[in-house]
């Protein structure tokens, strides 16, 4: 009869090596993976698997409970440095620029192209409305929104206020419009959690308030006027609601039809991609905030308000449809 | 450690509390590890810290703002301000309310300030990899989550100018729903966790003692297998336990003689045992018990409890 048990035998061998570990972890758990040396790096994940071994073997020869949840705790915390959140603030927002913000956008396209139609939807609903009645005007656009600019202003009036100079301060105005579109573009996606029908109700009813706005000049002949005053910040804005929107719906999208997957595993696919295009959202916003803000007052030159939308036109198409390489690889 | 530390009293960790909630999740290893949910309680208070840490901040710039003007606190001084500072206010605020708890887990890498003094961290709901993402899609969600419910609360008239009372009754209700939510899930989520698909567990504190069965005596008990044939794994666990315990408890040194009593009568050990040798005649007995015991559980025969089969 040997006198000491198999168990206790194991955990002899195999203690030093678990403890090396979890010093290893302690530290980086307070400090960050860069308080490991290049030797202790590469150790880490080597050590991590001999806990992992070491745990199952304890499950399959070992009673001693102490032992069996100690390792497993080691195991998980080892797990979390091995396999958490390395990235640096920095590092992260360069992988969300190029490669993230695309292939987010490649994965929810639907919903994204979705919302898109839905906004157009809204914006056509609103023009034919104001066409066949231009009383309809009032009842789709809240009077604060028109600022006067209602069917009942002379068309003078609606030019002048296209081309209106510095009147506002640029800067509180800019942060104002910056801070306020990205609020309801944050509900346009957290909404869709009630299964997407606060997004939609949300990219008509604007789509409807710019399509009445659109027919009122359009009616006056001061279309061409309108889309140079619109364009260049209207651009990265509205891409912006379309995403935020399609954000909101593929939410929606993962709670009505989750699919084989299951619904939590669906809602978190679509939760983490939509979350993605929010922040590219967020900054499209920040873009569009001072153009409206700065440029739009600054700028009363149709010819450059025109050059403006192109430019702004293709920086968008340009960063939103850039090529998903693959992501550099960081061990 | 030195082997002559003992547990605290309560032996915390050593097994998982009764009743604690519990998820498990299966590592890229291909390990099923089992994590203990956070308690309401617990993720409360860790988020009334990081909570009252964001006021702080907010209340302590505007302090360092007003001073940087004078001093001179007075109604006009908000129109009076040049516009970029009101601008950059502006930005600072809404910077700061939407990114604060994701600034805060992003550095902790998965703790927040509040997290970490509640011993509580986010993990991925299904054990696998969890990048920047998950986070940023938990934390955005706290704008219906917190924020909103919050602006309904406080100034209703403000988001709501001319809202008929059934939204005002809606609104309520959809708050009320909200504060529950966590504690009817069956998994303590929030809304951000469902769409994150992350879940908030506490941070495993377990140490190892040593180990019981370690011979501590040159001559050893001869149990035979008649003897251990009538306890399972988990009359072993109690006796782990029990052993581990601070030896300075009242009382402990009773329950030890009363028990080595007890296994002496149930086992058929026919020796006679003095009262001062009963600990280390439970010792003895742990040890050839789990020897007994493992052998059974590597032939795939368990025995799970005192009850269970022959």
């Amino acid at each position: 009869m040997t006198l000491v048990l198999r168990s206790t035998q194991f955990r002899r061998e195999r203690e030093a090596a678990w403890r090396e570990l979890e010093a290893l972890v302690v530290r980086v758990e307070s400090g960050g993976v860069r308080a490991l040396t290049a030797a202790e790096m590469l150790r880490l994940p080597s050590l991590y698997r001999g806990v992992v071994a070491s745990l199952s073997a304890a499950r399959a020869l070992s009673l001693d409970e102490n032992l069996r949840s100690w390792l497993e705790a080691l195991a998980t915390r080892a797990c979390l440095v091995v396999h958490g959140v390395h990235a640096t603030p920095g590092s992260s927002l360069r992988r969300f620029l190029h490669p993230g913000l695309q292939q987010a956008l490649r994965a929810l396209a639907g919903p994204v192209l979705l919302a898109a139609a839905l906004l157009l939807v809204g914006g056509l609903a609103g023009y034919g409305l104001v066409a066949r009645d231009p009383e309809a005007f009032y009842a789709i656009v809240p009077e604060g929104l028109a600022s006067g600019r209602t069917p009942a202003a002379s068309t003078e009036a609606l030019r002048e206020a296209l081309y209106a100079g510095p009147g506002t301060e640029p800067a509180p105005f800019a942060s104002f419009l910056f801070v306020n579109n990205a609020r309801v573009g944050l509900l346009c996606f957290a909404l869709g959690i009630v299964v997407g029908l606060p997004t939609v109700l949300l990219l008509l009813g604007n789509g409807l308030v710019l399509g009445a706005f659109v027919q009122l000049h359009v009616a006056r002949g001061l279309g061409a006027d309108l889309l140079g005053w619109l364009l260049p910040h209207g651009v990265p804005e509205l891409t912006a609601v379309a995403l935020c929107g399609g954000a909101g719906l593929a939410l929606g999208r993962a709670r009505w039809m989750p699919g084989r997957q299951g619904r939590s595993h669906a809602l978190a696919e679509a939760g983490r991609s939509a979350a993605v295009l929010v922040m590219g959202a967020v900054l499209l916003l920040a873009v569009a905030g001072v153009l409206e803000g700065w440029f739009r007052q600054a700028v009363t030159d149709i010819g450059v308000r025109y050059g403006m939308a192109a430019v702004s036109t293709a920086a968008v198409a340009a960063w939103l449809l850039a090529p998903r390489t693959p992501p550099p690889e960081r061990p | 450690m030195s082997p002559a530390a003992t547990p605290p009293a309560t032996a915390s960790g050593t097994l998982s509390a009764p009743g604690a909630r519990s998820i498990t999740v299966v590592v890229p290893e291909g390990v099923a590890l089992t994590l203990e949910l956070g308690s309401l309680g617990e993720r409360a208070y860790a988020f009334g810290v990081d909570f009252l840490l964001l006021l702080g901040v907010l209340l302590g710039g505007l302090a360092l703002v007003l001073l940087a003007l004078g001093g001179d606190v007075t109604v006009g001084m908000l129109e009076a301000m040049p516009g970029w500072v009101l601008a950059l206010g502006w930005l600072t605020v809404f910077l700061l309310r939407t990114g604060w708890f994701l600034l805060l887990e992003l550095a902790g890498r998965g703790r927040s300030v509040g997290k970490r003094l509640a011993g509580l961290r986010v993990v991925d709901a299904r054990g696998g990899p969890m990048g920047v993402r998950a986070l940023v899609a938990r934390n955005l969600m706290r704008e219906v989550e917190l924020w909103l419910p919050l602006g309904l609360l406080l100034a209703p008239e403000t988001l709501m100018p001319d809202a008929a009372p059934w939204l005002r009754v809606l609104s309520s209700v959809w708050v009320l729903g909200l504060l529950l939510f966590p504690a009817l899930h069956p998994s303590g989520a929030r809304l951000g966790d469902l769409v994150a698909g992350t879940r908030v567990v506490r941070a495993p504190r377990v140490v190892l003692w040593p180990d019981l069965a370690e011979p501590h005596a040159s001559v050893q008990r001869p149990f035979l297998d008649i003897h251990l044939k009538v306890y399972g794994e988990a009359e072993l666990a109690a006796l782990e336990r029990l052993l581990r315990m601070d030896a300075r408890l009242p009382g402990h040194q009773a329950t030890l003689v009363e028990l080595s009593r007890l296994v002496r009568a149930r086992t058929g050990w026919s020796h006679d045992e003095r009262p001062e040798d009963a600990e280390p005649f439970l010792r003895d007995f742990y040890a050839a018990q789990r020897r007994h015991l493992e052998d059974r559980l590597r032939r795939g025969d368990r025995k799970r409890d005192k009850h269970d089969g022959s």
